[in-house]
């Protein structure tokens, strides 16, 4: 059993005389929570100002409330987050204390280049889209089940040489310097998964341990036990001998500490949809729910704004923040391993 | 024609051809008022058969590439009038969406996939699992097609001149093919079916589309869906 099997480490809080250079007065000032995720040939890498994601736009139907709710996430604290299914336009030009907005494609979907042209981050989906008919899931559409992200290839690709010429296409449809192409997967056959992921050429992965339903509602699915699946997934990443390759976990942190600790054991970025799930105010739900008909369905319109959704966002990057102050970190990427 | 422009993919990024290309008409003033209108010809030599040349592109001239282009030629294009004189790899003109795209040589696997709209015809013959994925778009290869010709096509045509390979139509979800030699194997989800006026109108207006004259689309066969599957 070797280090990158074990629990995540322990951080060992700075002692009171290596905080000599801490002055009071500077706790209020900006904390470097900034986080790099760099590419397959090592040249390109992309700068997060915040380890945050939410996959809202990716995995679920998105309102225009939503949508404008995202955006301002995006632009005010930093937290990335996925272009939503109906949006393809190019991206927005975006400052550098911004989140990323990432591009999500389907395994059936599609190639739409104007979605790409821009694009900072591109995101294969290893599932279909929230609009995608199926066989198997036809009866099904209405129930939030896990049959929606069993994983899957794209139905033309039958080798690894055609994905990785697939994400070598994907990177070269967009005209940043700098793109990052990733790869979203259901966690089931973790290690097997990762390491194919890698193989194939991607930048990092997105490994849904746990997928949150809409903002509205309460659904959300535990896939995979988040501790076992960072272990696996690190595994598959120090087995393969490939560099700067980032891990990014879908999970709801009991607690900001829990979220240093998977930081400090490999994870780069964490969405954290149900961690503002959870914050949802007994008043924010569907108008139209107590009908119980498709007239209900019909007028669906939260009661309520998404302000929460911020505020929710905001309580718990600032939770974060403190907590890294309060062991001592300078910064967040002092966390990262390599 | 107003005239010809012609450009070098080795000098160019393939996947970046759209700006390429209105780069070069730009900076002709004799072009500039003549660049949306189709009335300029795009000349592309190629060398070395590049990969992912035309990504996305969206251009109203008609574009002539003369040698062979690599994987995923064309890929997404939209409204576009391309020609290549040469062959072309794998998934050439993967999703495209309008338009057309003719290629004189042969083409290796995954033609056409995932092709949403336009034609794709080549004059010479192309690999396995041509069509995979079909999502409307014609495709003609005039010579023969490999195994799996049309697997898990959902809408669209494919029109094989020659023979086809091993499980022609395999998993295939709608369309049609249509086939005038022999196929080594068929699958069991499509079956044969009369050939009727409609079809024949069809395959006539497409072959001539795709620059075949052929007095009549008598020598084919027609295959869909099995009815009972």
């Amino acid at each position: 059993m070797t280090n990158y099997e074990s629990k995540p480490r322990r951080l060992r809080p700075r002692p009171v005389y290596e905080r000599l250079d801490v002055d009071p007065a500077l706790a209020n000032e900006a904390y470097d929570s900034s986080c790099v995720l760099k590419g397959a040939n090592g040249e390109a890498s992309l700068s997060w100002p915040c380890p945050i994601f939410v996959r809202q736009g990716a995995d679920n139907a998105c309102s225009e409330q939503l949508a404008a709710t995202l955006v301002r996430l995006r632009r005010e604290l930093g937290v990335s987050s996925y272009r939503s299914h109906a949006d393809s336009s190019a991206s927005e030009s975006r400052s550098l204390a911004a989140g990323i907005e990432i591009v999500p494609v389907y395994v059936n979907e599609c190639f739409q280049p104007a979605k790409f042209h821009h694009a900072e981050q591109i995101e294969l989906q290893f599932f279909q889209g929230v609009s995608e008919p199926n066989s198997r899931t036809v009866g099904h559409q209405s129930r939030f089940t896990k049959q929606r992200w069993i994983p899957q290839m794209p139905c033309d690709i039958s080798s690894i040489d055609q994905l990785s010429r697939r994400v070598e296409m994907l990177r070269q449809s967009s005209d940043q310097q700098s793109v990052l192409v990733g790869a979203a997967i259901a966690a089931c056959s973790i290690y097997d998964d990762v390491r194919y992921i890698i193989d194939a050429g991607f930048d990092y992965v997105t490994l849904l341990t746990h997928i949150t339903g809409d903002m509205l509602t309460s659904q959300s699915l535990e896939l995979h036990s988040v501790d076992s699946a960072i272990a696996s997934a690190t595994r598959a990443i120090h087995d393969s001998g490939r560099k700067g390759f980032s891990l990014l976990i879908t999970s709801p942190p009991t607690r900001a500490s829990q979220a240093i600790e998977w930081f400090s054991a490999g994870v780069r970025a964490i969405g954290i949809d149900a961690t503002l799930q959870q914050g949802r105010p007994s008043s924010a739900t569907y108008s139209g729910d107590s009908f119980g008909s498709f007239m209900g369905e019909y007028g669906r319109q939260p009661t309520s704004g998404l302000e929460w959704i911020y505020d929710a966002a905001e309580e718990f990057i600032d939770a974060l923040v403190s907590e890294c102050r309060f062991v001592g970190l300078e910064s967040l990427r002092h966390l990262y391993p390599g | 024609m107003n005239g010809t422009v012609e450009l070098s993919l080795s000098s160019i990024c393939g996947a970046r051809l759209h700006h390429a290309i209105a780069d070069a008409l730009l900076s002709q003033q004799q072009f500039a008022s003549a660049a949306d209108t189709g009335a300029v010809a795009i000349r592309i030599i190629g060398e070395g058969a590049p990969h992912f040349v035309g990504v996305g592109l969206s251009h109203p001239n008609p574009i002539d590439v003369v040698g062979p282009v690599g994987d995923y030629a064309f890929c997404g294009a939209d409204n576009v009038d391309v020609t290549v004189d040469g062959d072309a790899g794998e998934f050439a003109a993967h999703s495209l969406r309008s338009g057309q795209v003719v290629i004189k040589g042969s083409v290796t696997d995954s033609l056409g996939s995932m092709a949403v709209g336009g034609l794709v015809a080549v004059y010479g013959s192309a690999g396995a699992r041509a069509g995979i994925c079909l999502h409307g778009a014609d495709i003609f290869v005039r010579g023969n097609v490999g195994a799996e010709a049309g697997f898990r096509m959902q809408q669209g045509t494919i029109i094989i001149g020659g023979n086809a390979g091993e499980q022609l139509g395999k998993r295939l979800q709608g369309g049609t093919i249509y086939l005038r030699g022999d196929a080594v194997s068929i699958s069991a989800d499509i079956e044969e079916q009369r050939l009727r006026e409609p079809d024949r109108l069809k395959l006539g207006l497409l072959l001539l589309k795709a620059g075949i004259k052929t007095p009549s689309g008598k020598d084919f066969r027609v295959f869909r869906r099995r009815l009972d599957s």
